[in-house]
């Protein structure tokens, strides 16, 4: 398994290498470790050679590389040699078998540690698991990889947010299915439902944006906020329009692809949009999830320069106020198991836990807690 | 339940990964059919070279009939710690790729080894 490493890792391969051995030396106190040099750079050790799991690390000077080595043998594999040896061969049982044993060990080794850069390639394909059973959950929103960039206008996150909610609010209503270049289903909803689950006064102003937040979504405009070319595909809208029913209602008709409701995002929040939120509490809640919905475990938030590009001037008592947000909303994704007990403040590198996070701490990362269980 | 099982993976190309070392212990044989072995690896494109012990950097042609044009090797290993009636036969790097493309083709005549325990690395 190769990966390769991009210039936006926060660390080199080798202080990587470092970290990881000073790291398991507590996390994986019983195993063996052990780091040596070769001619082509580090290789980090860990796990007793004879036993029958045995891991390396390898860096490679040359091309910036970093190479993770699982041996595996004895009981580990024993069950499986019969596929290898038999006349039947099934590479695809045998492989997946074999695959599935390497993540296992190296979701063991890594997912606890605090400085998980350089290792996406495990989060990425682990992380959509964790929510398979959370498919049918009608209060919770279901994220994608967003685009880690500054999104200037308020305008912009409140669509992106209403696009995330209409995708839980559709579930629980009738549908009809029509292929297209795939299968679609086609919802039909009033307007004003829609303004009642998002909490907001069906009044003129409100209908008026919502109905600009269908244009929107017409012309692709939400989609850009998606990293991930496949998911912007899947959330495509192939068919939008806002009319009046026979009876003068606002009806809503949309065409959504059938593969994203059982399609396993690898975010799940609960939905802390349907309460009333100030415009404060609305900002800090989507720079957390914007931030939380990367592909990297670490996730960082500088409160410093975000109250800085603050889209309005704020007083001193907003400042503070906006701090204690940040630590509140972040509190509570711990609670949920979303994140590790764990807190790197920034501007000291000391480590703490998230319950003594406080107003104070305005540099931190926190490392994202994927649940899941190799059976 | 947010379990995994083997079946959210797929094959090792899927999953990014690659063979790069299979080893695998057989019962211990006689030199005679050691040379025999060594001539079926020759067929297959690899060539054969024992070692006293896996650490051991000195290697020696177990016949005379290593090929130059062959791109592949298989290293015999006579001593193996604390199991005296075992040898182990290994394929290191491309070689183990090779080797494991030749049984994914069902090319490899298990029968010719007695007994086989298999070792991974991907």
């Amino acid at each position: 398994m190769e990966e390769i490493s991009k210039s936006t890792d926060p660390i080199s391969t080798i202080d990587f290498i470092n970290s990881c051995y000073i790291q398991f030396q507590e996390l994986h106190s019983s195993k063996n470790l052990l780091s040596e040099r070769n001619q082509k750079g580090l290789i980090l050790k860990i796990g007793n050679r004879r036993s029958s799991k045995h891991y390396r690390i390898y860096t490679n000077q040359k091309n910036n590389l970093l190479r993770f080595e699982a041996e595996m043998k004895g009981d580990l594999i024993k069950d499986f040699q019969d596929l290898l040896i038999t006349s039947s061969f099934e590479e695809y049982e045998f492989e997946s078998k074999i695959a599935y044993q390497f993540f296992k060990y190296s979701f063991e080794i890594f997912s606890s540690l605090n400085q998980p850069s350089h290792i996406d390639w495990l989060a990425t394909k682990i992380r959509p698991y964790q929510h398979r059973s959370a498919l049918s959950l009608e209060l919770a929103i279901h994220s994608h990889y967003l685009n880690q960039m500054d999104y200037k206008l308020l305008k912009e996150k409140q669509h992106l947010i209403t696009l995330l909610r209409l995708l839980a609010y559709v579930k629980k209503l009738k549908y009809t299915t029509k292929r297209l270049t795939s299968e679609f289903r086609r919802y039909r909803f009033s307007l004003r439902d829609f303004l009642n689950y998002n909490n907001l006064t069906p009044n003129y102003y409100q209908v008026k944006k919502l109905k600009t937040f269908f244009d929107m979504v017409k012309n692709n405009f939400v989609i850009e906020s998606f990293s991930d070319k496949h998911y912007r595909m899947l959330v495509t809208v192939p068919e939008v329009s806002v009319y009046k029913s026979e009876q003068n209602i606002l009806m809503v008709e949309i065409w959504l692809a059938e593969e994203l409701f059982d399609y396993l995002h690898p975010f799940l929040f609960s939905d802390v949009f349907q309460q009333k939120l100030n415009k404060h509490q609305f900002q800090v809640l989507f720079e957390i999830i914007k931030t939380y919905s990367s592909i990297h475990l670490r996730k960082e938030f500088n409160i410093a320069q975000f109250l800085e590009n603050y889209p309005s001037v704020l007083s001193n008592q907003h400042k503070r106020q906006i701090q204690e947000y940040f630590t509140h909303y972040i509190k509570m994704l711990q609670q949920e198991g979303k994140l590790q007990d764990k807190v790197l403040d920034l501007s000291s590198n000391k480590v703490l836990q998230i319950i003594d996070l406080n107003s104070s701490h305005s540099q931190i990362a926190v490392f994202e807690n994927i649940k899941v269980k190799f059976l | 339940m947010n379990q995994i099982t083997h079946h959210d993976f797929g094959l090792f190309e899927t999953e990014l990964l690659s063979v790069d070392f299979i080893s695998f212990n057989i019962k211990r044989i006689t030199p005679q059919q050691i040379t025999r072995l060594a001539s079926y690896f020759q067929n297959l494109g690899f060539n054969s070279y024992q070692k006293q012990l896996d650490s051991n950097q000195s290697r020696q042609d177990i016949n005379n009939n290593n090929s130059f044009y062959n791109q592949f090797e298989v290293y015999f290993i006579m001593k193996i710690p604390y199991q005296k009636e075992i040898i182990q036969l290994q394929f290191p790097g491309v070689s183990g790729k090779q080797f494991y493309k030749l049984i994914k083709q069902r090319a490899i005549q298990w029968k010719k080894f007695p007994n086989p325990l298999i070792q991974f690395r991907l």
